[in-house]
């Protein structure tokens, strides 16, 4: 913790809170509603706690509790954690660190013996809960099949809209950044959008010339937006072509595609 | 085999938690649940939860799905089946179904994810699906070695009550905490932790008795890497059985989400 950051871990309070909570998670996993914030938060088996610095709620963490099969039909209490979450103008202060040691000493005081949680292993969290002995247990596939991909791509661009708009750390990553981008996917053809006045925009029609323009398919494209591969080895290995494009470009097109804006 | 699929039904709360307690008895990792969660999934009607009946009308899977009408996508969230059936065969019929409401609705995209049945590997790719694997991971820490050693006892006992040609005294210790097991035909007992001499004293670090225990890692790999140590006057061969009786390769499996 940062030596002049004066801050308080509490509880949150109800009707007062949901809208800060609501705003940090949607920088954090995407849009979030207070509404849908509330269904879940005020549950008996949810404990929440909340960092405040300045008055103002900057950090979110939860734990729930559940029972772990551990074989023989022998079920163990362990203390779930989730949500956890810092917003972006208050990242890399130790915020979260004091956070996790809070959450963790309030586990073992509740008399359970071990935690568990989700995370992402490019996401910098992953390196705090390591400190705190977490292992990676198990990563997880899973299915999808696409039945109609303009639809998809349109659907994409308005996830993406949704976020930037929840999201200040990529509202500064995409400002001023006025582009063009041609997409030539194997599966559907060509797809482009641009990035106008804080906005996606699908193009109809793809533009003659673009900023940045790249060859590949929709597998491809999905297995890098869930980073299960890396935008820079994908350019290596040919499963995308760039056809256009200088590298700061590239380096925010890629920003686009995995949805992590931190550096 | 003729499999009956229907909607399920407020009544099949109960069968399908007994059904879900079945079936998660052969992993690891998946959460306890109890009724109030499945009459809460059986409830919903909303065309997308169906069971698979056998020929006697016994329920021996279902499936759970859900669509999202303003993006256009159906999930499937859960596909159980009683561990006596063939897997494939029931979850298919299951799928199918499910799919083609999906398709009826107009979904522009279909995602099926678990963590992780292994079983999923050899249908939906099949259908025409992507394998994604995301960067998502499931960690876990034990914060209570002492508790911990306590806990997972019971499941130590029974697997050692299993093992007929084995009798003696066994040392489990992870980061200087220990148990001792004493085996005497199918009587086992839990000792007092003490400095005395053992027929096989297993060392964990703790990610590898959380490994080993959550299917995560191969004990051959974490012995040769040291990561798991054994002090025995024992054969090897006998104790590579003890190992493999105590702990068996296991397969995660994690259905809930928090």
């Amino acid at each position: 913790m940062g030596k002049n950051l004066r801050y308080i871990v509490r509880e949150p309070r109800k009707g007062k809170d949901e809208a800060k909570i609501a705003q940090i998670l949607s920088e954090c996993f995407g849009p979030v509603t207070q509404r849908q914030l509330g269904q879940w938060m005020w549950k008996p088996e949810v404990k929440t706690f909340v960092c405040e610095v300045e008055g103002i709620i900057v950090s979110h963490i939860n734990v729930v509790f559940k029972e772990l099969h551990l074989g023989e039909n022998v079920y163990v209490k362990t203390g779930g954690i989730g949500g956890v979450c810092t917003c972006s103008e208050q990242r890399r202060r130790g915020i979260m660190t004091s956070m996790m040691q809070q959450t963790l000493d309030y586990i073992k005081k509740a008399g359970i013996s071990n935690s568990a949680l989700y995370t992402g292993l490019l996401l910098p969290a992953h390196r705090i809960y390591q400190r705190y002995s977490f292992g990676d247990v198990q990563t997880w596939p899973f299915y999808v099949k696409i039945l109609d991909f303009p639809y998809v791509f349109r659907a994409w661009l308005r996830e993406l809209n949704r976020m930037v708009k929840a999201s200040k750390i990529a509202q500064k990553t995409l400002h001023e950044w006025n582009r063009t981008i041609i997409l030539e996917l194997k599966e559907s053809g060509v797809q482009a959008f641009r990035f106008r006045h804080g906005r996606f925009q699908r193009l109809p029609r793809p533009p003659k010339s673009a900023d940045v323009a790249v060859a590949t398919s929709w597998e491809t494209l999905l297995r890098v937006m869930w980073g299960e591969l890396r935008f820079e080895d994908t350019r290596k290995t040919g499963e995308i072509s760039v056809k256009k494009g200088n590298e700061p470009d590239l380096r925010v097109f890629k920003r686009i595609l995995t949805r992590i804006w931190d550096e | 085999m003729t499999l009956q699929i229907r909607l399920m039904q407020s009544k099949d709360a109960e069968p399908l938690l007994r059904l879900y307690e079945q079936f998660v008895l052969s992993f690891v990792g998946s959460a306890k649940r109890d009724l109030k969660q499945f009459q809460g999934i059986t409830r919903k009607r909303d065309s997308l939860r169906w069971v698979a009946l056998d020929e006697q009308e016994r329920i021996i899977g279902y499936i759970w799905a859900s669509y999202v009408k303003g993006r256009r996508t159906g999930r499937i969230h859960e596909i159980v089946t009683d561990p006596e059936y063939d897997f494939e065969a029931a979850a298919r019929s299951l799928i199918d179904k499910v799919c083609r409401i999906f398709v009826e609705k107009g979904a522009a995209q279909i995602q099926a994810g678990t963590i992780q049945n292994p079983c999923y590997n050899r249908i939906f790719p099949q259908l025409g699906f992507w394998r994604m694997n995301p960067d998502g991971v499931f960690m876990y820490a034990i914060l209570d070695v002492e508790k911990f050693l306590d806990e997972i006892s019971p499941v130590i006992i029974q697997r050692l009550k299993r093992m007929r040609d084995w009798n003696g005294l066994l040392q489990i210790t992870c980061e200087n905490t220990n148990r001792l097991y004493r085996k005497e035909g199918r009587n086992v007992q839990v000792l007092p932790p003490a400095d005395v001499d053992t027929d096989c004293c297993v060392t964990f670090i703790m990610d590898a008795l959380v490994g080993v225990l959550l299917g995560a890692t191969d004990l051959q790999k974490a012995l040769s890497e040291g990561k798991i140590k054994i002090e025995t006057s024992q054969t090897k061969k006998k104790t590579n059985e003890l190992m493999n009786a105590i702990f068996p390769k296991k397969q995660f499996l994690v259905l809930d989400y928090w």
